[in-house]
């Protein structure tokens, strides 16, 4: 299979976010994990208040989240946003 | 790492959270799809108001950090057309589920979407009553099971499209809660349309519709979503049934350009009667062309609370008289007044009574128990509301037809044989005229000016000189009877 590069794709600069979890909103639905498309987020080892595990970043991918708000649109719970790095 | 604000923290009670709604369910993603677009709308949060009825999506009005209402049962329609209709201004939202909108406000709804009225209806189509239990509703598609269905659904869902599209809807668009953008955009488009806009979000509810139906997590049901579904442009309505071997069509079926509710009703009442300002405030601008009709006033004229209470027979213009003074007072003189009717089945001899309250101040209920003014136009009526005569009260009587008896301590009573007046002037029919005309010589409750004004809004087209004789030989009567020579 053959990947087309533009010829221009230095030129772009994929934006970088920051996810923040408000862990305590969380019902683990499963959702942002499921859905984020780099993959970064996974259930957290610990419980929240109500006995729900809610999504951690993964070790090692703090710096890959590409600020594309998947996870803040598709949450039904308030519990996922992701905040813009300069 | 101190506590970060949700971005939709502006349009969301974040005191309320975590909200009520189960995990996964679709409706929770949908406010917050909406909050979003009413962010990037860029409207005020001070003229948006969300009015929501009973079931789970109800409870939105309340995680909304807007103005909101919290209807009863079916009726969140109902109450955003009165919304709308006093407030013009105000961008409405009805944000309810199926069972509430479709099944127990059906009505409401088709009959919102025939009049075109201006606002948008955001429908949480879960196919079930979630709130109560999962229980069968007007939308269960068929061969999905249920509380209620336990071998399978075997009645027809409502197709929501094609129903609102026949019904007359300016915008009607169908996703799920899995196409946050699709929504988005489609509640953007609305606020740009001006009458009936229906978005009916198909929602996922894990917990009681999708447990019963091997899709039990809300994982499951926005994949299941995603699948099912099939979106095309300018899509059929009448392809829009809801069958669980074919997909779910999504899509924006009806996007019109008829003229709103409000638009229509300014068009055709500034034509016919030169009302061109609806503002909510009880005020009404009168065409100027017509000399005599007078604008409200600027300084209302000062009334103590005044509970009037007026009986007779029916066919006797008690109606019509309350009307009169309500209108006297509320429109002419600029004070406040609330009119309400009471009477039998009968068109024509029964009892019948109406009630005025006119206040310069703000009235807090309709109803009147001990009122201070009687009016009286009728033995069969002295009758029935005789135990309602106060005490020290003022009464007013036909003085050939009504005959007082046991009367409380200190009433005062003024009589005049408005029935043989009204003969004298031309018709009987005007005698409620001529005690309009006897009242307001011996009252003070609304001014002269006014109370003529009223009639000649309030009578027949034509008739209008013919009443004003009629009041004439009444007040006439009334001076007379305060210079103490009747």
């Amino acid at each position: 299979m053959v990947i087309r590069k533009p010829l221009n794709l230095a030129k772009f600069k994929v934006p970088k976010g920051r996810v923040i979890v408000l862990a305590e909103r969380c019902k683990e639905c499963g959702l942002c994990i499921e859905y984020c498309p780099k993959q970064i987020l996974e259930y957290s080892e610990d419980y929240n208040e109500k006995g729900f595990h809610y999504p951690v970043v993964k070790a090692g991918m703090e710096n890959e989240c590409i600020f594309c708000l998947f996870c803040q649109e598709i949450c039904p719970d308030f519990a996922i946003f992701s905040e813009k790095e300069e | 790492m101190g506590q970060k604000r949700h971005p939709m923290g502006v349009l969301i009670r974040e005191d309320r959270m975590p909200h009520i709604f189960c995990p996964g369910c679709g409706i929770g993603a949908t406010i917050s799809n909406i909050a979003e677009a009413l962010l990037e709308s860029s409207l005020d949060p001070d003229k948006v108001s969300v009015v929501s009825g009973i079931g789970c999506s109800g409870r939105a009005a309340g995680y909304f950090k807007l103005d909101g209402f919290h209807t009863t049962h079916g009726r969140p329609i109902a109450f955003a057309t009165g919304l709308k209709l006093t407030n013009p201004d105000l961008t409405v939202i009805v944000f309810s589920g199926d069972g509430d909108l479709t099944t127990i406000g059906g009505n409401h709804l088709i009959h919102a979407a025939r009049r075109n009225m201006d606002m948008i209806v955001i429908c949480i189509n879960n196919f079930n009553y979630g709130m109560t239990g999962g229980q069968m509703g007007g939308t269960t598609p068929t061969g999905t099971w249920t509380t209620t269905s336990v071998y399978g659904n075997y009645e027809m869902p409502f197709n929501l499209p094609l129903l609102l599209t026949a019904c007359g809807a300016n915008y009607v668009a169908r996703w799920t809660s899995a196409h946050s953008h699709y929504i988005k955009k489609s509640f953007l488009e609305a606020l740009e349309k001006e009458g009936f806009c229906f978005i009916e979000v198909i929602s996922a509810c894990p917990i009681n519709w999708g447990r019963r139906n091997k899709l039990r997590t809300g994982k499951d049901m926005v994949k299941f979503f995603l699948d099912h579904t099939e979106i095309k442009e300018n899509p059929d309505p009448a392809e829009a049934l809801i069958q669980m071997d074919t997909p779910i069509l999504c899509g924006v079926f009806a996007n019109k350009d008829k003229p709103g509710y409000l638009r229509a009703m300014r068009e055709r009442l500034s034509q016919r009667v030169g009302i061109d300002v609806f503002r909510g405030d009880g005020k009404v601008e009168l065409p100027e062309t017509e000399e005599k009709l007078q604008k409200t006033v600027e300084r209302p004229k000062k009334v103590e609370e005044v509970k009037i209470k007026l009986a007779g027979i029916g066919g006797q213009g008690i109606a019509l008289l309350g009307l009169i003074m309500g209108r006297a007072a509320c429109i002419f003189d600029g004070n406040q007044a609330v009119y309400s009717q009471e009477y039998g089945a009968e068109a024509r001899g029964g009892a019948s009574a109406s009630s005025v309250i006119i206040s310069s101040g703000k009235i807090d209920f309709p109803y009147i128990k001990n009122p201070d003014v009687m009016v009286v136009m009728a033995q069969g009526a002295f009758r029935k509301y005789r135990k309602e005569v106060q005490p020290n009260s003022i009464l007013f009587i036909d003085k050939d037809l009504v005959k007082p008896y046991d009367l409380p301590e200190g009433v005062q009573v003024y009589a005049v044989p408005a029935t043989r007046l009204a003969e004298q002037v031309g018709r009987k029919v005007v005698a409620n005229i001529v005690m309009l005309g006897f009242i307001s010589s011996l009252t003070d409750y609304f001014s002269l000016e006014a109370v003529k004004s009223a009639l000649k809004m309030s009578v027949p087209k034509g008739t209008e000189e013919f009443n004003l004789k009629a009041f004439e030989a009444g007040y006439t009567y009334g001076e007379k009877l305060k210079r103490g020579e009747e």
